[in-house]
């Protein structure tokens, strides 16, 4: 049997053990939200960097698709010039040989198409050194400016050109994809993944990036009773890629701008018009849009007969898209990591 | 039979009240430090939402012959649409549509404010291989929780929570028209062909077999 003096105090070492338990779990619970707050914080400025890294490429790829349509216009342009200067040199497509009253002459027609094709073959040769020139960049030059820039959004942490002041970068790995798939086309199907891809230079393949931000977060107390509280390693790992993010499909000179309402590219008269006879082909006209589609929305399809010239323009635009880490595990000795 | 001094009398009652009192000033404590621990996480995930939406809001407008068609003949800077963090992240509404938690998670609505602005960037003092041209964003979403009475005294009548981010996206063409004009100018001869432009070609020349230096150089206005 205890005396009553004995019991005085017993509430006290549970009491406060209760308390210690309760403040323990109120750190730990403060802890394990900062945690996830910071990881959230540091995934997000590392995918942002591996966006950026990776746009490098993706708007040296977007300024040559630029070009490049600039220039199948143009090429298509010169053709028809040439095969239009083709006829009008035999006498033939409308025009005559000499003075009448229901056809113009060739000698005058062949005088207004010439400096037309010399124009053409002018902004053509612009275009293709234009194109020399967005292509210059090799595979190996891609991935030093993507390291530099990686850098910059350190070197520029809290402005508008940098990244979260509270990580270090680090871009862990670059280099081209080659997980391509080879795709097949015939006039009625598309096919990924049929038959083999050519050996293809790396300074057009895809690329693909991978950076880290890290930073150590330290305990908002340092130690409890004496147990040391570890830090926290906030780690941020995100692979990006260069990834067609439109295909499109463009027959300019039969589809609606709906900008201004008319086509995107309207039919060019070369030198006026000899049509042969009422309803007849026009030969000096140059018509980008040659054939006329007719889609079936209900069948998710469309129907196109291919029975005059046209000019149809299959393109690919370029963005990054997220993807695994492909470099392996993270050797964390190859990172720096913020204090 | 245990008898009580009076010296003792109402003790034990003393000393619940005191533990108690303890008690729940750590669990309110508890609970208060879970209520913006919530409130700051879902402040995270918005930022992180609205930049990678921003990213990619609209492929279809941003990268397309259309939008280049459409800029290369006037080239100016388009209007970006820049997706701000939704509040609805605070309230498991849209875009996130989940179980509705008690109002106690989510801050009083008059505290909640989003931005998000976009601008361009070039780094153009790096020694880059190519003229750079960049589209960033800045994400900022920010909320405020009033604090328990017991603890206002201490930190203040109420709790405000930020998070912000920075996210960056591949040029639309139309920046790209309007941040290169070369480009633009180059591309929309090629796309208008009437006798205006053919009279003021010159003539053809040959095609350099070096990469012209200054075809893509940036606009003053993109620096």
């Amino acid at each position: 049997m205890f005396s009553r003096h004995a019991q005085r105090g017993q509430v006290l070492p549970l009491y406060a053990f209760g308390m210690m338990s309760l403040l323990a779990l109120c750190f730990f619970l403060f802890q394990y939200a900062t945690t996830i707050r910071w990881q959230v914080r540091a995934q997000t400025a590392a995918d942002a960097a591996a966006a950026a890294a990776l746009s490098v490429q993706t708007l040296q790829w977007n300024q040559e698709m630029m070009a490049l349509h600039a220039a199948s216009v143009e090429e298509y342009r010169i053709r028809r010039l040439t095969q239009t200067l083709l006829l009008v040199a035999h006498y033939s497509g409308g025009c005559s040989a000499t003075p009448s009253t229901s056809a113009g002459v060739c000698a005058t027609d062949f005088a207004t198409l010439q400096p037309q094709l010399v124009a053409a073959v002018k902004r053509y040769g612009d275009d293709i050194a234009l194109l020399h020139q967005l292509s210059y960049p090799t595979a190996a030059s891609q991935a030093s400016d993507a390291n530099t820039v990686v850098q910059a959004l350190q070197a520029n942490c809290g402005t508008p050109l940098g990244g979260d002041c509270a990580f270090d970068y680090t871009m862990t790995a670059y280099s081209q994809r080659s997980d391509m798939q080879a795709v097949s086309e015939n006039p009625n199907e598309v096919m990924v993944g049929a038959g083999t891809i050519p050996a293809i230079s790396a300074n057009v393949e895809p690329a693909r990036v991978e950076v880290v931000v890290c930073k150590d977060v330290k305990p908002i107390i340092p130690s409890i009773l004496g147990l040391k509280l570890p830090t926290f390693r906030a780690i941020g790992r995100a692979a990006a890629t260069t990834a067609m993010v439109t295909e499109e499909w463009l027959d300019p000179g039969t589809i609606v701008n709906p900008a201004t309402n008319a086509v995107f590219l309207p039919k060019e008269t070369e030198a006026p018009s000899r049509a042969v006879s009422a309803g007849a082909y026009d030969w000096y006209t140059l018509n980008f849009g040659g054939n006329n589609a007719v889609a079936y929305p209900s069948e998710d399809a469309y129907q196109l007969s291919s029975e005059n010239d046209e000019l149809s323009a299959y393109t690919g635009w370029w963005s990054t898209i997220q993807m695994q880490p492909f470099a392996g595990p993270l050797n964390e000795a190859s990172i720096s990591c913020a204090e | 039979m245990r008898r009580v001094s009076h010296g003792e009398r109402g003790q034990a009652l003393v000393e619940t009240a005191i533990a108690i009192g303890g008690f729940l000033l750590v669990l309110y404590s508890i609970i208060w430090i879970a209520q913006t621990a919530v409130i700051a996480g879902r402040l995270q995930m918005g930022v992180r939402y609205g930049s990678v939406v921003t990213a990619e809001i609209s492929p279809y407008v941003d990268y397309s012959l259309y939008a280049a068609y459409n800029s290369v003949a006037n080239p100016s800077q388009p209007a970006y649409t820049c997706t701000a963090p939704p509040a609805g992240i605070l309230n498991d509404s849209a875009p996130l549509p989940s179980p509705t938690s008690a109002p106690f998670w989510q801050p009083p609505s008059s505290t909640v404010s989003a931005s998000c602005t976009m601008t361009l960037g070039t780094y153009s003092q790096y020694a880059l291989n190519r003229p750079f041209l960049i589209e960033q964003t800045q994400q900022a979403f920010s909320a405020a929780e009033p604090t328990p009475r017991f603890l206002a005294a201490a930190i203040g009548a109420s709790t405000s929570m930020t998070a912000s981010a920075r996210f960056f996206r591949t040029p639309d063409i139309a920046t790209v028209a309007y941040c290169f004009p070369a480009l633009a100018t180059t591309v929309h001869r090629s796309l208008v062909h009437d006798d205006a432009s053919v009279a003021a070609e010159a003539a053809p020349t040959p095609i350099p077999s070096q990469p012209a230096s200054n075809a893509t150089a940036l606009s003053a206005q993109c620096q």
